[in-house]
């Protein structure tokens, strides 16, 4: 794949010299310009617009360096922590790459697997009760989404309880008075599972105590242990990732803190008996031990898995749109699953995600997507091409009903989507009072129409000229992802528009070309990275994420944009490893 | 069991064969007054305005609109308040829904907007988006009143769901901030199933026999104050924000723990339990179950101040206003939809699904729907004849409101309001009181008067237009 070079901003980035493997000529002729990696990150394709809406542009953002704008333009990208300050050296090998990464829960994913590895398949599944991350989030794993109130804090004892049901009976009848050492025999091992490392006395001896307390009221020794891992599953070392120290401004983490690290970014579940053993040995406190333990990690097919959720969470599928009806939607969601899995394995993974027109196809896709008959029936998926159909991810019909209301295809969601989640720009919401300065047409007004009215009013053309005209590229499918050659008896139109986004910048026609842009951006490969580093770290980037970004971009477009080449890159960071507290 | 002649009325005359519950009598009638009781009822996405405000008649009289007509029977019993506005949303950013939801019952600010102080952040720059998740300067009136009365903590019902998304509008009065209570940030538990609010209300008051599952639950003190140990101790070890957040986490465990440390006696013998409305497709059951143990609960003593909330940002269908509609939901005045359940009411209510929102049957339904479940709680508080000889209702006051006037627009002038009861005899009904220019502020200063508590405002203060000093011809 040709992947562009962004237009070099400022001259004074080039003081810094180019490390030596990024100097890859990616369009093989017209680049001979050597712009730091590290500065593309900081710099280039971050468009965050001013404050005051979104009327800013590249230059406002190059002055700023720092990407996320500051204020009141929060949406997908933006705590803002930037103020100005260039970074005094790069990230060698003498810097320090230690960035924040705060405190959170764990996902619902990861409370379920612990659970499972806690207490074997049969565990009741408990996820209606465990409080779901809040919606508006960058990702299910941002800190800030997993807020306790005193609602959650009972779902979360509720969710112990019907745990502690099932376990009980197959507890121990300590016979002993107090249940002390029977007790502790139950409780240690799980305790260390739970929070993976080893269990303190103090950690112990709490909970052995809330059984001898259960047992003083008359509870039966079994039921009394059970009530003790009631408490075990509020812990905050269970319910948290605990690797924070306080009055340190930096360090590195420990050994069963890089295992839990690892475990959890790359497989969403608690690290196995070999991280652990490696954690106790060592191994893992060595840049090769880490090296060595990222490869076997994210070899595993759990790190697929991981890959599957966070390209949902990416296109904004972390619950499924409703549109469709469930058995089809049920088929469109077995067809993303191997779409995802192919990019996965994919040369250029993020090629494949942003224009392939790959696509697979039961019985039941088939009639969806007027397909000659060739599969035995529903679940028989044969990979089919699928041209002017299936131009990447962005096309397939959970995406496109997840841009739309109803029916009724959305231009605004759909040019969102990719201005957010592809391009990384940060947009605010909405301004106050933005629905009344909306202007007033007939109910027959194209969505063409709507928007030339709205980007004719001040108010709300300073954001939409950057959306809509993206997702017109889009309109010839309808809510449901369905093709359609006319809206409202009108032709379909799929003249687009990216409008500064960087090296994608440009107009283009369908979908086709809107694939073929993206696919071609290096600013869209490196938005692309900076979303997985998001969902590892669970935040926003800022000044402290500026190492590990240009660590991942550099080895993603040195691997031609492998996605396990990306996992490692992650895990091989020094940034995984090295932490600040609070974030410059 | 003798029946006094009001509940045989009520019986007999009324087109609806309202449950009857004996067991609200309470057990121990005195003579005396009653305290006055609060009631919020919140729907969400506003109304139609040209369908919901009553024409303006000499000297205040009331004739419900199109919209109120569900509340017929009981029209007498309540005041129709138009012209209020929430000016709140003014001092925030946001989408059109999380301001106006979340400062409704406030009149106060948002973190977004506030410094620690609870003082407005002078520039406007540095203001921030006000999020689904953003906690407001709290508390909300019911919360507000309840502190004041020391009437413990409200309930606070929900009908669809737990989590309100951008409708987070009951805030606590925060334990360790009271000395400054319009400082505090505490979000209020809204409890969405009917049965779980009705065991913990009325714990011991219905015998059972136990199983494991309430053995374990039995041990939750213990649970509690074991995990809050953990959480003090591991917090000190933490980098700042990380320990922000458990202490955030551990503070609930207290609220938890103060909760689960006993609850006010039942005065009533053997409350009803809720039962049979978890039935698919039927949230109309639900909310009448949530009125029923809320009916109950103030009957009962063991509330004082109580609320329900339903709003459904995520689109409620409606399933069960599709025609036929259920024989108790006609009595009630509801009207079914033209067509099947809705698909996207958000949608709709912006008339974004095409049509004049006004003219939209499905929003008409939708909104009479809302005014019927209104009604059945104000003839069940109407039956309810309390110790005093005044029917539950006459002792209480019962606030409807909703965040928005007109959803399509996002607007927050001209909301909806409905002040049924007569607060123990302080306040006459059936009257149009047409306001404009009183805001919410206002409103909740004459309701804190009307229930006891003298206040000149609530809530924000700093411009002229947001406080009058309550509502003229209310208190």
């Amino acid at each position: 794949v040709r992947i562009r070079r962004p237009p070099l901003v400022s001259s004074r980035f080039s003081v810094w010299a180019p490390q030596p493997e990024l100097r890859r000529d990616a369009a093989g002729t017209d680049d001979q310009v050597s712009v730091p990696p590290s500065l593309w990150s900081l710099c280039l394709y971050t468009l965050a617009f001013a404050a005051a809406g979104c009327t800013g542009a590249l230059d406002d953002n190059a002055a700023g360096a720092f990407g996320s704008p500051t204020g009141r333009l929060g949406g997908d990208a933006g705590t803002g922590r930037g103020d100005g300050a260039l970074p005094g050296a790069l990230c060698g090998e003498a810097t320090t790459h230690a960035l924040e990464v705060p405190m959170r829960r764990l996902t619902p994913v990861e409370y379920r697997a612990a659970l499972v590895s806690m207490f074997g398949d049969g565990v009741p599944d408990v996820s209606d009760l465990y409080p779901a991350p809040a919606a508006g989030y960058g990702y299910t794993t941002y800190a800030d989404a997993h807020r306790v109130g005193e609602l959650q804090a009972e779902a979360l004892l509720d969710a112990a309880e019907r745990i502690a049901e099932h376990v009980a009976p197959t507890l121990p009848d300590c016979a002993t008075t107090p249940l002390g050492g029977c007790a502790r025999t139950v409780l240690e091992p799980l305790i260390t599972r739970a929070f993976r490392r080893p269990a303190e006395p103090a950690d112990v001896d709490r909970l052995v105590a809330i059984a001898d307390g259960a047992v003083a009221d008359g509870l039966p020794p079994n039921e009394a242990i059970a009530v003790a891992i009631i408490a075990l599953l509020q812990e905050p070392r269970f319910l948290y990732v605990v690797e924070s120290r306080a009055e340190i401004p930096e360090w590195t983490l420990d050994a069963h803190e890089r295992a839990q690290r690892l475990a959890l970014t790359f497989w969403g579940d608690l690290p196995d008996a070999l991280l652990l053993e490696r954690a106790a040995s060592g191994t893992l406190d060595t840049p090769a031990g880490m090296i060595a333990e990222t490869a076997r990690v994210t070899g595993d097919p759990r790190a697929r898995e991981t890959f599957q959720r966070f390209v949902r969470e990416w296109l904004g599928l972390s619950t499924l749109p409703t549109s469709h009806e469930p058995a089809l939607a049920a088929a469109l969601d077995a067809e993303l699953t191997r779409l995802i899995d192919d990019a996965w394995s994919a040369p250029d993974g993020l090629d494949l995600l942003l224009r392939a027109d790959t696509g697979y196809a039961d019985s039941v896709l088939e009639t969806f997507y007027e397909l000659p008959a060739v599969s035995s029936g529903p679940g028989d998926f044969r990979r089919v091409s699928m041209p002017g159909l299936r131009v990447g991810l962005v096309t397939h019909p959970l995406v496109l009903a997840a841009t739309s209301h109803g029916d009724r295809s959305s231009p605004i969601l759909r040019g969102k989507l990719i201005r957010t989640r592809f391009l990384c720009t940060a947009l605010g919401s909405p301004p106050a009072g933005a629905i009344a300065a909306e202007p007033s047409l007939p109910d027959t007004a194209t969505a063409r129409e709507r928007y030339e009215a709205r980007i004719a009013n001040g108010t709300c053309a300073s954001c939409h000229v950057y959306l809509d005209p993206i997702g017109f590229g889009l309109e010839r499918f309808d809510g449901l992802g369905r093709l359609r050659t006319e809206i409202d008896g009108l032709p379909v139109d799929e003249v687009g528009e990216l409008l500064e986004a960087g090296d994608a910048t440009g107009t283009f026609v369908g979908p086709e070309e809107l694939g073929d842009v993206l696919a071609g951006s290096e600013d869209v490969t490196r938005c692309f990275t900076r979303q997985l580093m998001r969902y590892a770290i669970g935040r926003d980037d800022g000044r402290d994420t500026m190492c590990m970004e240009s660590d991942l971009a550099g080895a993603f477009l040195a691997s031609d944009r492998s996605m396990p080449a990306l996992f490692r890159a992650l895990g091989e960071s020094p940034a995984f490893v090295e932490r600040t507290g609070d974030a410059p | 069991v003798r029946l006094s002649r009001r509940q045989l009325l009520a019986g007999a005359g009324g087109a609806l064969a309202l449950p009857f519950l004996e067991s609200m009598t309470p057990r121990h009638a005195r003579a005396g007054t009653m305290p006055v009781r609060l009631v919020v009822i919140e729907t969400g996405e506003g109304t139609l305005l040209s369908r919901w405000r009553p024409p303006t008649l000499a000297g205040d009289a009331l004739e419900l609109s199109e919209l109120l007509q569900p509340l017929a029977p009981v029209r007498d019993r309540i005041n129709v308040i138009s012209g209020v506005a929430n000016l709140l949303p003014r001092y925030h950013h946001s989408n059109g829904h999380n301001a106006p939801g979340h400062t409704l019952l406030t009149a106060h600010l948002c973190e977004t907007s506030a410094n620690a102080d609870g003082t407005l952040i002078a520039d406007d720059a540095a203001r921030t988006d006000v999020a689904q998740g953003s906690l407001c300067v709290g508390p909300s009136i019911d919360h507000f009143i309840a502190d004041r009365l020391g009437a413990g903590i409200p309930l606070n019902l929900a009908v669809n769901g737990p989590y309100p998304h951008e409708n987070r509008m009951f805030y606590r009065v925060a334990p360790n901030v009271s000395s400054a209570p319009l400082g505090a940030r505490a979000e209020a538990r809204l409890i969405a199933d009917p049965i779980e609010a009705f065991d913990e209300l009325f714990v011991g008051a219905v015998s059972e026999p136990t199983t494991l599952r309430s053995r374990l639950r039995s041990q939750r003190r213990r649970v509690v104050d074991s995990s809050l140990e953990a959480y003090r101790a591991i917090a000190p070890r933490v980098s700042a924000a990380d320990r922000a957040r458990l202490e955030a986490h551990g503070d609930r465990l207290a609220d938890l723990a103060a909760r689960l440390g006993g609850s006010t006696a039942s005065r009533c013998a053997d409350p009803t339990r809720p039962d049979g409305y978890a039935l698919p497709g039927r949230a109309d059951l639900v909310f009448r179950a949530q009125i029923d143990v809320l009916v109950q609960a103030l009957t009962c003593g063991v509330s004082r101040v109580a609320s329900i909330q339903d709003t459904s940002y995520d689109s409620p269908s409606f399933t069960h206003l599709v025609a036929p509609l259920d024989p108790s939901l006609s009595a009630l005045g509801a009207l079914p939809l033209p067509g099947g359940a809705l698909t996207d009411w958000h949608a709709q209510i912006h008339g974004d699904s095409g049509g004049t929102p006004s003219d939209n049957p499905n929003l008409i339904a939708g909104f009479t729907y809302y005014a019927s479940q209104v009604s059945y709680l104000l003839q069940r508080m109407n039956e309810v004849v309390e110790p005093d000889g005044r029917t539950l209702l006459e002792n209480s006051v019962v606030l409807w409101i909703s965040e928005f006037g007109s959803g399509a627009s996002h607007s927050t002038t001209n909301l909806p309001v409905v002040l049924a009861g007569s607060a123990g005899g302080r306040l006459v009904t059936g009257r149009h009181l047409e306001r404009t220019g009183a805001t919410t502020g206002d409103l909740y200063t004459s309701i804190a008067r009307l229930l006891g508590v003298e206040i000149d405002s609530f809530g924000l203060a700093i411009d002229t237009d947001l406080q009058h000093g309550g509502i003229p011809g209310i208190a």
